[in-house]
Parts: structure tokens; sequence; C-alpha cells
């Protein structure tokens, strides 16, 4: 297609300006404060909590995902690839909605009180895991997906035992986006904000959410101004590790058997593997569950409910549409600066960025729209990470064909109706519904810039959850988790049907 | 001596029946058109799948009801022959001890193949460093030091040029010749093998054809295989 020079910089131009509206307030503001950022003692309990708090969550994820996802791989059976699918669904339940799954399983309140409390560090890291243990299985899983048909029949020709066969053919295929995925998931529990909010408290808070306390509550910009600086360098080393990895877990490659696999297999692995697979399934299926149960048991559609899903919506389709179209042309960039700001939802403290915003909106027309822009703002930001990642891999695929469509003259709307289109089409679909599915259940946004008024679905049940109304907080939950459910297993389809084609 | 006496595979819509003896100490070109099974055959004799029926015999011992490890069968395919986190000599190390714990005695047999092929000086290196030709050699290399009789080559050559393709031919003949193997090399080229292979097997519509001498192919009046070479220039 052609573009002219000036207009192609455009998405970028608009995330940088929004990087700037955040932060120069914010700096600004600290500066009028008397801000030299003080690195006291607080500041570096609170980094080392975020450090030990990640760390442990990313071990606890990526070391049992190796077993699980190998013994997925090793051992066909009857609902394999549903529980391919039941691993993509943690990544698509909002946070506030898991808090409430495992509070309940586990809480005072829970079906198993006393094994561990839900609060403080025990609880963060049984959530962080919950999401990020299902992430590590499914890369973890495609990275064996490239093991090549004849290291398997080497293996089996050559007389390898089953410790030789993990060591010389699945390890080195899974030791390869080891540190990817750990630096991935390292990331997401140290920049985990809803989480930490609702199971920390005082001595177990994590960086973005001591950004927040010290602006909002405590009133303490140079604190929040160390804790940025902190939290900005944390993520863009984290980055540095991880950007190859981010949403790679997009459209599964095909989960059809694998028509090769010629190694005997002795009783006592099958056992092992079926015993590892079950394990992991009663880790995930338990919260789901009691999910789905209370929620039926709480289940209401009243005017705040259904107000508040039509909120939801409309922030979390706005969000999508505006995600897709600055994630397509930064999906076709191939700069380096292109790349990073497709990331700066991440590098960013969207904490930090929320505040500088909040300030700004002080100083316009503090209006309910004013919100909503800055709410819709903050999750495409947010989201930009995953659709990019989707839509980059769909535009790798027309690169070949780039030569004949170049010399067939095909171009402009031409190109777009009959190629990129017809051919795009599932991979536009599925990073509308990933960027959708992440908005709909925000509570971050929302928390950050301050509702102002709206109550979306996330804030309605958050504030149940506070009121000690229980059922109703398991109602709307559920609301949640289906439309989250059906979303993500939709995008799933198409990413499939991507990978496939 | 390998001997099929009519061995039969189905898969869906796809049959193939096979009854033949490749002798010991020769190269049998196994020759005809892309998805006739060549490459099936050799899955089926190496054990990475199973006929319905019929017996297949090396040396006069029944081996279909063996395991891929214990067939005295060894195989080299068209790619990915190599372990790339390994080095070349542990690669074909691989042949005799699988946990890379080699005695003297192994370790002598490895540095002797290698040698063989014309690989000493890249022992240890790592596949990715070297060429593909190297890298096919070192298949070649692993079946010397696994010692079975029979030595199975799924176009390992095809994507070297010509002259290397030459070269590697000559090789497999020699060692063929050497450790009196019984050696099946599936191929696309028939002109480029006919020198080195001493008989073919056809293979078309579902059956692999009686072994031939390969002067007695190249003058075939069949249709099938007339239609298959194309007419000379």
């Amino acid at each position: 297609m052609a573009e002219s020079g000036e207009l192609r910089f455009i998405p970028q131009f608009i995330i940088v300006a929004a990087l700037v509206l955040g932060l120069a307030p914010l700096l600004a503001f600290a500066v009028s404060q008397g801000g030299i950022p003080t690195f006291n003692e607080t500041v570096w309990t609170i980094l080392w909590f975020t450090l030990k708090q990640a760390a442990l969550s990313t071990i606890l994820s990526v070391i049992p995902a190796l077993f699980i996802a190998r013994a997925l791989w090793r051992h066909h059976f009857l609902g394999r690839d549903f529980l391919l699918n039941l691993f993509a669904l943690p990544m698509a339940m909002p946070a506030i909605v898991v808090v409430l799954g495992v509070t309940g399983l586990i809480g005072n309140a829970g079906l198993l009180p006393a094994l561990i409390s839900p609060y403080g560090l025990g609880g963060i890291m049984l959530v962080h895991v919950f999401f990020n243990l299902p992430m590590a299985v499914r890369l973890f899983y495609q990275a064996l997906q490239a093991t090549p048909d004849e290291a398997y029949r080497l293996a089996a020709q050559l007389g390898f035992s089953e410790f030789v066969t993990f060591k010389q053919v699945e390890w080195p295929q899974m030791k390869v986006v080891l540190p990817q995925i750990s630096a991935v998931i390292f990331l997401i529990c140290a920049a985990s904000f809803v989480v930490v909010l609702t199971l920390g408290g005082p001595g177990t808070t994590t960086l973005e959410v001591a950004i927040f306390q010290s602006l909002r509550m405590d009133f303490d910009p140079p604190r929040a101004l160390a804790l940025s600086v902190l939290q900005m360098a944390l993520c863009t080393v984290l980055i540095g590790f991880a950007h190859k990895a981010f949403g790679h877990d997009v459209g599964f490659m095909s989960m059809r058997r694998h028509g090769w696999n010629f190694m005997p297999q002795s009783l006592a692995t099958k056992v092992a593997h079926l015993a590892v697979i079950a394990l992991s399934a009663f880790f995930i299926l338990p919260v789901v569950c009691i999910l789905v149960w209370r929620g039926i048991m709480g289940w209401h559609l009243d005017r705040a409910t259904f107000s508040a899903l039509a909120t939801s919506l409309c922030i979390g389709i706005t969000s999508a549409t505006g995600a897709l179209f600055l994630a397509w042309p930064l999906a076709k960039a191939q700069d380096s600066w292109s790349k990073l700001l497709a990331l700066s939802g991440l590098i960013v403290p969207p904490a930090v960025l929320a505040t500088g915003w909040f300030l700004l909106a002080r100083k316009l027309n503090d209006s309910t729209a004013l919100t909503f822009v800055f709410i819709t703002a903050l999750n495409i930001l947010m989201a930009l990470p995953y659709a990019v990642a989707a839509l980059r891999a769909a535009h790798a695929k027309l690169a070949p064909l780039a030569q004949l469509q170049s010399q067939l003259g095909i171009s402009g709307v031409n190109a777009l109706r009959l190629i990129e289109w017809p051919m795009l089409k599932s991979s536009f679909a599925q990073a509308f519904l990933l960027a959708m599915v992440l908005s709909l259940g925000d509570l971050t946004a929302i928390t950050l810039m301050g509702s102002n008024g709206l109550v979306t679905l996330p804030t309605l049940l958050h504030a149940e959850m506070g009121h000690y109304r229980g059922a109703a907080a398991e109602g709307t939950a559920l609301i949640l988790l289906i439309i989250c459910a059906i979303s993500t297993l939709l995008a799933q389809r198409f990413g499939r049907y991507n990978a496939e084609t | 001596m390998l001997k099929l006496n009519r061995a039969l595979y189905r898969d869906k819509d796809f049959q193939l029946s096979a009854s033949f003896e490749a002798k010991s100490g020769e190269v049998t070109a196994m020759l005809g058109p892309s998805g006739a099974g060549k490459t099936t055959l050799l899955s089926l004799i190496s054990g990475f799948a199973s006929w319905v029926s019929g017996q297949i015999s090396v040396g006069g011992t029944e081996i279909s009801q063996l395991s891929a490890a214990d067939r005295p069968v060894s195989m080299v395919f068209q790619d990915n022959n190599v372990f790339p986190h390994l080095t070349l000599a542990e690669n074909v190390a691989l042949g005799i001890a699988p946990r890379l714990k080699l005695n003297m005695a192994q370790q002598a047999e490895v540095e002797a193949a290698l040698l063989r092929v014309g690989l000493q000086a890249l022992a240890q290196r790592k596949p990715g460093q070297v060429s593909g030709g190297e890298r096919q050699r070192v298949g070649l290399a692993r079946i010397l030091v696994r010692r079975r009789p029979v030595l199975l080559l799924d176009e390992p050559f095809a994507a070297l040029d010509p002259g290397l393709r030459r070269n590697m031919l000559s090789l497999v003949a020699d060692i063929t010749r050497e450790r009196d193997l019984v050696t099946l090399l599936v191929s696309h080229q028939p002109l480029e093998v006919a020198e080195k292979a001493q008989s073919a097997i056809f293979i078309y519509d579902g059956l692999a054809r009686a072994c031939v001498p390969m002067q007695d192919f190249l003058g075939d009046k069949d249709p099938a295989i007339v239609a298959y070479l194309g007419s000379p220039p």
C-alpha cells in the first residue's frame, strides 16, 4: 500500500504524545513539591518484596509447567485438546474474578480453609501461578511442537531411554524459550496491580501498588517518584529479555495428534504423565468450578448490572477498536522504535501514566467523558503489546507474497480487498477479541484514573466484594467470566485457523 | 539379505504391497513417482509404521515384531539427522552410547568413523557451524558405529550440489561394499544414481516391484517406467 512518509508514523506519534502527557504533568508536579526522589528504607522494602514475590511466582509457574507441557505433548488421550484450551482460560479471566474464586476456595469462608491464607505473599503467589502456569504450559508446548519428527525417529532407532529422550530431544527445545518465558512471567508478576491491591497489605505490597498509594493516599510525591524510577528500570530490563516471547501465545498451531510418536512408553511413564496432567487440571478446575457454581447461585440481572455491562462493553469495544488502529501500523513497522513503543504499556507503569493524566484532568474540565477517554487510552496502551504480537504474526504471512503482489501491480484498496483482508481477517478478529477481553476485565485503569461515576462490571464486582455482598459479587463475576471465556475461545479459534492456513 | 514377502501396508485409501529381495554389498535404488510410497516403505522396514500382513526378514531372521531400536536397521533422513546442541562427535557417539558415556574402545570407534567420512577435523564443531553436506556425513558416520546390516537412505543428498552429491554417493557405495550392507537408497535422480546402484526397485501404483539389475531397469519397456524416466533426448 502506498502511504506517504508523514502519515505513516501517526500511531507512533499518538503513543509518544500519550506518554508525554502522562509523564510531564507528573514530573512538573513532583518538582513543584520539592521533589528529589527519596530512596529510603520503605522504598527498598517494597522493591525487595516485589522481586521476591515475582521470583517465587515465576519459579512456581515455570518448573511445573516444564513437566506438564512434556506430559501433555507425549501423552495422547481423549480430552487433551480440551485441557490445552482450558489452559488458555486463566489468561482471559479478569484478575478480580480470580481473586474472588481463590478467596472462595481457600479463604475464611472458603471450601478449604486453613490451608494457606489467601492474603499476603501466599495468596498473591497462588493467584499469579494460577494465571501464569497455564500460559507457560502452552508456550512450552508450542516449543515442543517445533521438534522435528526425525528427532523422535532417531531416538527410537538409537534406543534412547525416557530420560535420554528428554535430555537430548525435548529439553533442548524448551531450554531455548525458558529464559523468555521466565522473563515474561516475572514481568507480569512484578507489574501486577489488582491482585496485590486486593490480596496484599502493608508489608506485602509491590512497586506498582505503592506508586498508586503514595500518590493517592499518602500524598508523598518524592517517594512515588523513587518508586516509579525503580519500576521503569525493572520493567525495561525485563522487557529486554522478554520481548521475543511477549504475546507469543496467540493462536495455537495444530493440536492434532502428532503423527510420529514412536517411543515405547512404560507403564510407569504413562502413570507419571497422567498424574502430572491430573494435578495440573486439579489446579485450575476447582477455581473455575466454584466461580460457576456460586455464580449460578448468586445470578442476578438487575438494572445496575445491566448498566455496568453496557459501560464495560462500551469501554471494551472502544479500546479494542483503538488498539487495532494503532497496532496494525506498528505490526507492519520494522524499526526498533516502533517495536519499543508497542511495548510502552509494559515499560511505563500504568500507575505513573494514570497519575499524570489524573493531574492533567484536574486542570481541565473534570467530566465523566474525559475520564472515559483516559480509561480507554490506558486500556489501549495495556492491550497494545498483545494486539501487535497477534498482528505481527499475521503480517509475516504476507511477506512472501510481496514480490508477487508488486509484480501483478496489486496495491492500495485492491491489495486490501483481494489480499490483506481475506488473508488477515481472522488475525484482526483475534487481536480485537484479545484487546477487548483485557479491557472488559480491567480494574487497573479505572482504579488508577478514578471511576468518576463510571461503573463497569469489574468495579461493580469490586464494590460488592468490599461491601460483603458475596452472592451478588459471585453473580457479577460469572457474567464477566462468561463474556471473557467466550471471547477467548473465539480468539483461540481464529488464531488456530490463522496458524493452519 | 533383506527379504520382504507379500508385505502389505494400508492407511485409509493408500495401499502398498511389497515382495522383493535386496542383496548385501549392493546399493539398491528405490525409484518411482512422488507419492508412490518410497519413504513409507523405508519407515515400514525401520519400524516407524506397521505392516498389516506379510513377512520381512534380514539374513533369514524375521524382524517385523521387533521395536525400532532392536531392528538391524539404520536410517539416514533427508534432514534433521543431527541434534543441533551436540558436537558432531557426540552426535556420532549417540549411535553406540545414548548416554554419551564412552569407554576407550567406543571413543576410538567414533574417531575412526569420523575419519572414514572425512570429518575428523570438525569433530568438536556444532552442526550449525558446518555445511549441509557435512551434517549428512555425520549421519553416515553414525551408521558406521552402529554396525547394523541394513542401511536406509531417504534422499539424504537431495539438497546438495551435483558434485557433492556424487562424492556422497561414492562414499555410500564404498561403505556398502566394505561393510557388506544391504543399502536401500530413495532417489528422484535415477540417471545420477545409476552408476553407483547395482539394482533398482520400482514403486508404482501401490506396488513395490521385484529388485532388478540397474541396466535392466533403465532399458525396461514397461510404459509406467518409460513414463517415469521420460524419453531420452
